[in-house]
């Protein structure tokens, strides 16, 4: 073995900092090309070139002999993937701009009162835009109060099944049973929501609105129930969030250190005594943030509703009536032909922008909860 | 960094040399000389400081996060925090072997031509598979994995994998060679094996060794430097230090009070 | 203590376990309640009802010339031909049926196969041929719910004879449905298919995943390695976190906007449907990148710097790969949570009719859930078993892709947390 030190690390760090630079610029090539050929062929050339000619003109500084070009070399690259990074706030941006600049020209047609104080909505009035007065009903509180009925049922259901059978888990499920149910349960995370929609759509829906009017028949009395009822639509969204619930409530009560468990079960407390004294109340922060991201995900939740509720606004909280939410009238006002510049069209992004900034609170929120409850446990 | 072609005396000359975490000073202020192509030890009590100003030796130290370092290294006459240093360079050439074996999970070829790879050491193939060879034999792993090349390095036993990566530490064909507690986690099997291994590499390159046992710095030393919270409280030939230590804090080590 | 405090206890811990175990049961009775019905209402998408009818290709039947050029042979009238060959096949119990009735039992899959064959070779003008004709929905329904049942409300009697008698005869089939994997959709249900719909779901994943990779994880990378600790870094965490909650059909709107009304570009198009799927993945990559090299013990990290790795040499070199498994499972279920994703799909337009499968992203196209959604909503109750059909499919290519991730996971489980 020679046992001189002078050895030149220049070649390789050249060669390797080469094959990077190839690699990155291929793929941002692609990238491009991506995005351009989705405009036009004209652009997509254009990017090309751009990128060799940038591609020329780094390799003399960045791919150079010295230490100082391989520093320069790497300082370029994280400064590209600290770019990056920075892409998925641009996204968070985009969302707001996008949806303020489109709400923005709503309520330049629709004053913002009207919006969120109205308790009419049917936005299909608006057949001709010559019409004098025209313009349909845009009030948002019978799509705000569907939206709410939907999700508090769907969380009647989701909650405490979930929560209970995350404690099931934890408490009494052996591990190989454990591990197979939390198979099950990430299978189950991943059916598609257009399926529990149809699941809604031909089995829920009918059953609850046939059980309904057959349970009003003992009494006497004769109801029309429509299989486009909230109950059901809720009652599925709910088992749809079931395994969130039960996967998030999971992680929360294993993060309970052990020694609580332990403690409370050396007092001579049975296992239930131990879970709904001493662990649930440890976990009733991480508990809250579960089921508030939980609450995020059914507002926002669509195909269900869209497949199980219905398309016509309904002030009511009657479980067995029909309502709609605001993701519904989202894909309603937005499906088919239709201009972008209509009323009945830009109320899709005034909808989507409550519907944004009602989830995001509730994100923050439970983000904010999160922490907090890992902060004192880990 | 230097760049002569003559062999370099691979010597360390610590001045007023401190490392901190934060605020705390791990390393107080130590001015050491470790001569070329020796054993020097490193001994003292848990938490003494040993294995930091191991790791300030090629500028590990600052790898971790609010890591500082104060005072002067000098290596083969070379400052190594001296401005315009890159530490990644002073790791290319003062390899260092940690406490627990740390194989990557390649296989065994792949670990030890990682160094020659990432250096550019090896102009072609055979050149390549040359230096994985001579490493391999070097550290006596040779005739075991030979016709297992291909195989997941995590699939060797402790000692195995601990020679392993100090085959891999040689490849890169450092001047010297720093070892933090290197037979702690094997049984006295391998770590007969591994002293054994340490004085054969002695004769080509510096090293330096963290070590917790006093039989093991005796057999392998031949230099040992004492340390006391940061503080290097006695430095000479372990016969010196085992038979007259001058401090009463290695006294109390050595008959077991501390550490 | 009393005894009989302690049988309350006894009786409490025993009900709480019974409740909590309820719940789990409840949950995965849901799940089977919801697999037997797809799946007893999705069998039968896979096959269908055909008649075996031998189909005389007479100029004169079909009021074109004996030498009919091709141009003439498009406006043939092959619903007469076929309508002969069942009343002959079924003769006598044809001769009640009227013309309109007759139209109603075959499917025009019949017709197209005619006139397919006729383009392909002009000869067999004037020669008889043998299909397999396809029955029409209602036929099809009516053999498969209720074969002898009387007043089936979507056929007459005479109509219900005629199938009687084509059965008797020996005419009838249960086939593999073929079409419903090749074709692409149609307003027929007994011809439409997943082809065009599964073509428009591959493009628009693989376009999302050709762009959320890369940027995942660099954006990860960075994030965990290089990133300074400071309020920028902790919005741009926070703002990951929050954006992987934020619905899926926002997605669809700033897609829309973006991409369709700012930028231009074509509508129902994969292209467009793959980046606003990839804007959906992008939080769940960079997530679960960040855990996996979260995962990785330190030592690997300390070993290439030892050996005079710089911080970037060491995650492209040891760091990446080993983190490899981790990432690859993540992307998996990411991608598989793109393969269902409906809603932001249908905002862009991606709910068109598509009968041909589109040849590359930027052609209109549809998705295999938007078609299920589609199909769902149709009127016809033969959609329904077809919705079930696509449905099956979509959760057989979900299932497949769940066990790809599992058995990554499995096979390299060095580095877990």
């Amino acid at each position: 073995m020679s046992a001189g030190v002078a050895i030149d690390l220049r070649a390789a760090r050249y060669r390797i900092r080469h094959r990077v630079l190839i690699g990155a610029l291929a793929a941002t090539a692609c990238l491009a090309a991506l995005l351009a050929a989705g405009l036009d062929a004209a652009s997509a050339g254009a990017a090309a070139v751009l990128l060799s000619v940038l591609a020329a003109a780094l390799s003399g500084p960045l791919l150079g002999p010295g230490p100082e070009s391989r520093q320069r070399f790497e300082a370029t690259a994280i400064g590209v993937m600290g770019g990056l990074s920075a892409l998925s706030a641009l996204v968070t941006f985009g969302i707001v701009i996008a949806l303020f600049f489109e709400s923005a020209r709503f309520f330049s047609l629709t004053p913002i009162g009207d919006f969120l104080g109205g308790t009419v909505w049917s936005p299909q009035m608006a057949i001709r835009a010559d019409q004098v007065g025209a313009a349909g009903a845009f009030g948002v509180l019978p799509l705000v109060t569907g939206t709410l009925l939907i999700t508090i049922i769907a969380m009647l259901v989701a909650g405490p099944i979930g929560v209970l059978s995350a404690i099931y888990l934890n408490a009494y499920a052996n591990p190989a049973r454990r591990d197979a149910y939390k198979v099950a349960l990430e299978l189950l995370a991943g059916v598609p929501t257009v399926v529990y929609g149809f699941f809604a759509l031909l089995m829920v829906g009918p059953f609850f609105a046939g059980a309904a009017q057959g349970i009003a028949r003992l009494f006497g009395a004769e109801i029309a129930v429509s299989a486009q009822n909230a109950l059901a639509a809720g009652f599925v969204m709910g088992v749809m969030i079931i395994p969130f619930v039960s996967s998030l409530a999971d992680d929360v009560v294993s993060a309970i250190p052990a020694s609580l468990r332990e403690g409370g079960l050396a007092l001579g407390a049975t296992k239930s005594e131990t879970y709904l004294g001493i662990i649930l109340p440890a976990a009733a922060p991480g508990l809250i943030a579960a089921l508030m991201l939980a609450v995020s995900r059914a507002i926002g939740e669509t195909m269900i509703v869209v497949m199980a509720a219905s398309r016509t606004a309904n002030l009511t909280f009657n479980p067995l009536e029909r309502v709609t939410t605001m993701t519904v009238q989202i894909v309603a006002l937005l499906t088919g032909d239709q201009e972008f510049d209509s009323p009945k069209t830009l109320a899709a992004f005034a909808l989507g922008l409550v519907l944004f900034f009602a989830t995001l609170a509730l994100n923050l929120a439970a983000l904010f909860a999160a922490r907090r409850f890992r902060l004192r446990y880990e | 960094m230097p760049d002569g072609s003559q062999r370099l005396e691979a010597t360390f000359k610590c001045r007023k040399l401190s490392a901190y975490f934060g605020d705390r000073k791990i390393v107080r202020e130590v001015d050491l000389d470790i001569a070329d192509r020796k054993v020097t030890a490193f001994m003292g009590p848990s938490g003494c400081g040993k294995s930091t100003i191991l790791r300030t030796l090629n500028r590990m130290h600052e790898s971790a996060p609010d890591a500082r370092v104060e005072g002067s290294v000098l290596f083969s006459g070379h400052e190594l925090y001296a401005r315009g240093v890159d530490p990644v360079d002073v790791r290319a050439r003062i390899g260092m072997v940690f406490q627990k074996p740390n194989p990557f999970p390649k296989t065994i070829f792949d670990n030890v031509a990682f160094a020659p790879r990432l250096l550019g050491l090896a102009r072609t193939r055979s050149d390549l598979e040359r230096r994985v060879e001579e490493a391999l034999v070097n550290v006596g792993l040779w005739t075991e994995v030979k016709d297992r090349l291909k195989d997941s390095a995590l699939g060797l036993s402790g000692g195995q994998q601990q020679r392993l990566v100090i085959a891999r530490a040689i490849a890169a064909e450092p001047a010297a060679l720093l070892l933090d507690e290197p037979c702690s986690a094997l049984d006295p099997a391998s770590t007969a094996r591994i002293e054994e291994l340490i004085a054969s590499l002695a004769r080509r390159l510096s090293v330096v060794v963290v070590t917790h046992s006093l039989a093991q710095a005796r057999r392998i030393a031949d230099a040992i430097a004492f340390f006391h919270n940061g503080e290097m409280v006695e430095f000479g030939p372990p016969g010196q230090l085992f038979e007259a230590p001058s401090d009463p804090r290695v006294k109390d080590y050595l008959v077991g009070r501390t550490g | 203590m009393s005894r009989k405090s302690q049988r309350r206890r006894r009786f409490a811990e025993r009900a709480f376990r019974a409740v909590a175990t309820g719940a789990l049961v409840f949950a995965a009775g849901m799940f089977l309640l919801l697999c037997a019905g797809i799946a007893a209402l999705g069998a039968e998408a896979f096959l269908r009802h055909e008649a075996r009818l031998e189909i005389a290709l007479d100029a004169a039947v079909l009021g074109v010339s004996a030498q009919a050029s091709a141009a003439e042979l498009g406006t043939a009238d092959f619903r007469a031909a076929v309508r002969r060959a069942v009343a002959e096949a079924a003769a006598p119990a044809a001769d009640t049926v009227s013309e309109i009735e007759l139209n109603a039992l075959i499917s025009p899959g019949a017709e197209f196969a005619l006139a397919d064959a006729l383009s392909r070779n002009s000869g067999l003008l004037g020669r008889s041929i043998t299909i397999d004709a396809p029955l029409s929905d209602a036929a099809d329904r009516y053999l498969k719910e209720s074969p002898d049942a009387r007043g089936y409300a979507r056929l007459s009697a005479a109509q219900q004879d005629v199938i009687a008698a084509l059965k008797a005869k020996g005419r009838l089939s249960r086939a593999f449905n073929a079409d419903f994997f090749a074709s692409g959709d149609s307003s027929y249900p007994e011809l439409a298919g997943v082809a065009a719909g599964f073509v428009g779901s591959m493009f628009s994943v693989g376009v999302a995943i050709l762009i959320a990779l890369p940027l995942g994880v660099a954006t990860a990378v960075f994030l965990e390695e290089f990133a300074p600790k400071n309020a920028l870094v902790d919005f741009l965490e926070i703002n990951i976190n929050n954006l992987a909650a934020v619905p899926s059909i926002i997605f669809g709107l700033l897609g829309l906007v973006v991409f369709i009304i700012a930028l231009g570009m074509p509508r129902s198009a994969p292209i467009v449907g793959g980046l606003v799927l990839a804007l959906m993945t992008l939080p769940t990559i960079i997530i679960v990148t960040r855990s996996s090299l979260q995962a990785l013990p330190s030592s690997l990290k300390e070993g290439a710097l030892a050996l005079g790795a710089s911080k970037l040499d060491a995650v492209l070199n040891p760091l990446l790969p080993a983190a490899a498994p981790g990432i690859a499972t993540g992307v998996i279920i990411g991608v598989a949570r793109a393969l269902g994703e409906t809603a932001p799909l249908i905002l862009i337009g991606m709910v068109a009719f598509v009968a041909t499968p589109p040849l590359n992203p930027l052609e209109p196209s549809s998705a295999l859930p938007v078609l299920v959604y589609l199909w769902a909503e149709s009127p016809e109750t033969a959609f329904a078993e077809k919705t079930a059909g696509a449905i099956i499919l979509l959760l057989v290519l979900l299932i497949v892709l769940n066990g790809l991730a599992a058995a990554i996971r499995r096979r390299a489980n060095v580095y877990r947390r």
